[in-house]
């Protein structure tokens, strides 16, 4: 058996040790911020092989891999917006992040989904070897399934089967590590609904040429909400074909306050609640129903006319939706080729009280 | 009704159809032991990664049910012959989601004479606690069952927040819900304006068990009501300004986000808490708490509420960490609950004439 305590004089010997093993397809354990780590060479399918042997039964889970920095990782997973996010503000750090897999590596690397998690340890020894070494290391706890996360070697010796102690090439010792828990993963593949940064340009452009109505600051949510009461009894009462009522602005913005007003005004019972999950409330108001609509976790525009909107629109209903400018190029295309007249009002914070609530008319 | 031994004796085979959000899901039980139960997304729950639910697939009920259907039978067609009930969302949700699960079951229904049992998808997160596994091993034996009412059930996910006093099964009283925003969405809207993402909720709360205590704090959401009711648009807003303040101050990230997350969690939780303990104190003659909704995979919101439900000497029964999200066993068992009270439709034309309501509440 091959161990070698890690000391701060010999880091670049047993760098260039474990660089040669690991160029070899071979299998080191080494120190992390949360546990030891087994690390092979993540793009060598013999040393994954090797690696899955030593693990015993691991059913089909994945294997993360470890990075020196978000230039390695991006040859490897494709980043977005989120994933960008975490790498500049939180790594080198407890967390492995999964992204889409580029296609170069492959499973036990790579998820049946086609994901890959990948981390950067906060640790200066682990980082200058990946540096050295060029490419990514797998970094899954040295634990064989279904034992506990290893903070020491004696410990993690005293748990491994023969069999698997074997296949080590070189114990990196550094000693008892601190008892951190496990890295905390981060899945950004599943989707972030971010504003369509078009249809926020085709709304913005819509509203220079409409007409504006009404303007009003408002100081605090009641305020809000009365002002939505105040809209529909200007605006909303002597309608008979349908309407749709688009609404836009930052979260925490007022739309489902001005909303509630909306019902409200309407003579509606029910309670007015945000309707981001259930993407389209429905309350009822004499014989009638108003629909209340939130874009937010719409993911594309097949999503969108799959929601059941144009249904409420051909019921002539009143329709309002929140994060229209999403899909503001959709719903103004549904509005002009049923003639159904659209009110646009948009939200914008003055402080943590204030709002700034502008309705504008069909342009 | 109030439930007896002999009662909870009858074992019938019911299969469980849910269409009301994002995930199709199909499961059958054998009574309360779950025989399968099977979601659109194959999510790999205890994997190093890939096992996080995704809240956000898209709505493709249609394409996928016959799938997950012939999953739930172990590919075993012939198997819906042994099937005694169908139970089946049939509000709240989408409209046009809740079709497919309702026009799917009826069908079903009506091929193979299964008496047919609708189900309010808030009743099944109610139950979810009452699942065992298919050993027969759960949480509540029958004893403990029929001993449990009156109650309360607090329900909390990405749609709902409300808290129910149940006389008895199938008698039920809204006691409170949220005016706004749902606690889950909070959860996933704060992470959205972190940064962190989508689904906010897993992030926030891994964050936070990194996070220290006190450090950064928010007011807690209606402390100040008389009301049972909960609101969360108000500390979405609060968490905007206390970010946009730090990130001015230019203090990097990751110095703060920890307890940010910390502080924000522990908020949720309490204004949980603080309502729940006010339902207890006014409804003093419960005898348990219900739990469910996928927000209870916050340990810390799980533990919390267990520790105050405790402190009254109460009953707390909370579903196993993979039926706290939506899915189609809960409804299954309230399917069971509501056959054990004989509210089940044989008669084709009653049967026919089932149809989804989007705003059903209990």
């Amino acid at each position: 058996m091959k161990r070698v305590r890690l000391t701060n004089s010999n880091a670049s010997e047993v760098i260039q040790q474990a660089r040669k093993i690991l160029n070899e397809g071979g299998l080191i354990v080494y120190p992390t911020e949360t546990s030891y780590g087994l690390g092979v060479d993540a793009t060598n399918q013999n040393a994954l092989l090797k690696l899955l042997t030593y693990k015993t039964f691991r059913g089909s889970k994945p294997v993360s891999i470890a990075v020196n920095d978000i230039q390695m990782a991006k040859k490897y997973v494709h980043l977005n917006e989120m994933a960008e996010n975490i790498y500049k503000n939180y790594l080198p750090g407890p967390i492995t992040v999964i992204s889409k897999s580029l296609g170069i590596l492959k499973p036990p690397v790579v998820s049946k989904q086609g994901t890959t998690g990948v981390r950067i340890p906060d640790n200066k020894f682990v980082l200058k070897l990946i540096k050295e070494f060029g490419r990514p290391i797998t970094a899954t706890s040295a634990n064989v399934s279904y034992r506990s996360h290893p903070y020491s070697i004696d410990q993690l010796l005293k748990d491994l089967p023969q069999k698997s102690e074997r296949l080590v090439d070189l114990y990196i010792d550094a000693g008892q590590l601190p008892k951190n828990m496990p890295s905390t993963i981060l899945d950004t593949t599943l989707n972030t609904p971010t504003i369509l940064r078009e249809g926020k340009i085709m709304f913005e452009d819509a509203i220079l040429q409409s007409t504006l109505l009404e303007e009003k600051s408002t100081n605090t949510p009641l305020e809000t909400l009365q002002f939505g009461e105040f809209f529909t009894k200007e605006y909303l009462r002597d309608i008979q074909g349908g309407v749709v009522v688009a609404l836009s602005g930052e979260l925490g913005a007022g739309k489902t306050q001005f909303s509630k007003g909306i019902g409200k005004g309407l003579g509606s019972k029910d309670i007015v609640t945000s309707p981001t999950y259930t993407i389209i409330n429905e309350y009822r108001y004499g014989d009638n129903i108003l629909a209340h609509v939130d874009t937010w976790r719409i993911m594309d525009e097949d999503d969108f006319h799959r929601s059941g909107i144009l249904q409420h629109l051909e019921k002539k209903e009143i329709v309002v939706i929140e994060w229209a400018d999403k899909f503001y190029n959709e719903i103004e295309n549904l509005c002009r080729e049923r003639n159904i007249p659209m009110y646009k009002i948009l939200f914008e914070y003055i402080s943590l009280e204030r709002r700034k609530i502008t309705i504008y008319g069909t342009n | 009704m109030v439930l007896t031994k002999e009662l909870l004796k009858l074992k019938p085979l019911i299969l469980g159809i849910d269409t009301s959000c994002d995930d199709t899901s199909v499961a059958l039980l054998r009574g309360r032991e779950v025989i399968s139960s099977e979601l659109s997304s194959q999510t790999e729950l205890h994997s190093e990664f890939g096992g996080v639910v995704p809240n956000l697939a898209k709505r493709l009920h249609e394409e996928n049910i016959q799938e997950v259907y012939n999953r739930a039978l172990k590919d075993n067609p012939g198997m819906i012959n042994n099937v005694d009930f169908i139970a089946v969302t049939y509000g709240p949700g989408l409209a046009i989601d809740l079709e497919v699960g309702l026009k799917f079951a009826k069908e079903l229904s009506l091929r193979h004479s299964i008496p047919f049992v609708p189900i309010n998808h808030m009743e099944g997160h109610m139950y979810s606690s009452l699942l065992l596994n298919s050993k027969g091993n759960g949480l509540v034996n029958d004893q403990q069952l029929i001993n449990s009412f009156p109650a309360l059930a607090l329900l909390i996910s990405g749609k709902h927040t409300e808290i129910i006093y149940i006389k008895e099964i199938g008698k039920y009283k809204k006691l409170g819900q949220t005016l706004d925003d749902a606690a889950g969405e909070a959860f996933d809207k704060v992470g959205r304006l972190l940064n962190l993402g989508y689904p906010g909720g897993p992030v926030l709360s891994e964050f936070a068990k990194r996070g220290k205590r006190g450090v950064i704090t928010f007011t807690t959401p209606m402390l100040q009501s008389n009301s049972l009711d909960f609101s969360y648009s108000g500390i979405k807003t609060a968490a905007l300004y206390k970010a946009n303040e730090l990130r001015e101050k230019g203090v990097l990230e990751r110095e703060w986000i920890y307890d940010f997350c910390r502080g924000f969690v522990d908020a949720i939780i309490d204004s949980v808490v603080v309502k729940l303990k006010k339902a207890i104190e006014e409804n003093s003659d419960v005898k348990s708490v219900f739990v469910g909704g996928g927000v209870f995979n916050n340990e810390d919101l799980l533990r919390t509420v267990g520790r105050l439900t405790k402190s009254y000497d109460l009953n707390y029964y909370y579903p196993e960490i993979e039926y706290r999200s939506d899915n189609a066993a809960m409804i299954a068992i309230a399917g069971y609950v509501n056959v054990l009270q004989k509210k089940y439709l044989s008669k084709k034309e009653d049967i026919e004439k089932i149809d989804r309501d989007p705003r059903l509440s209990l």
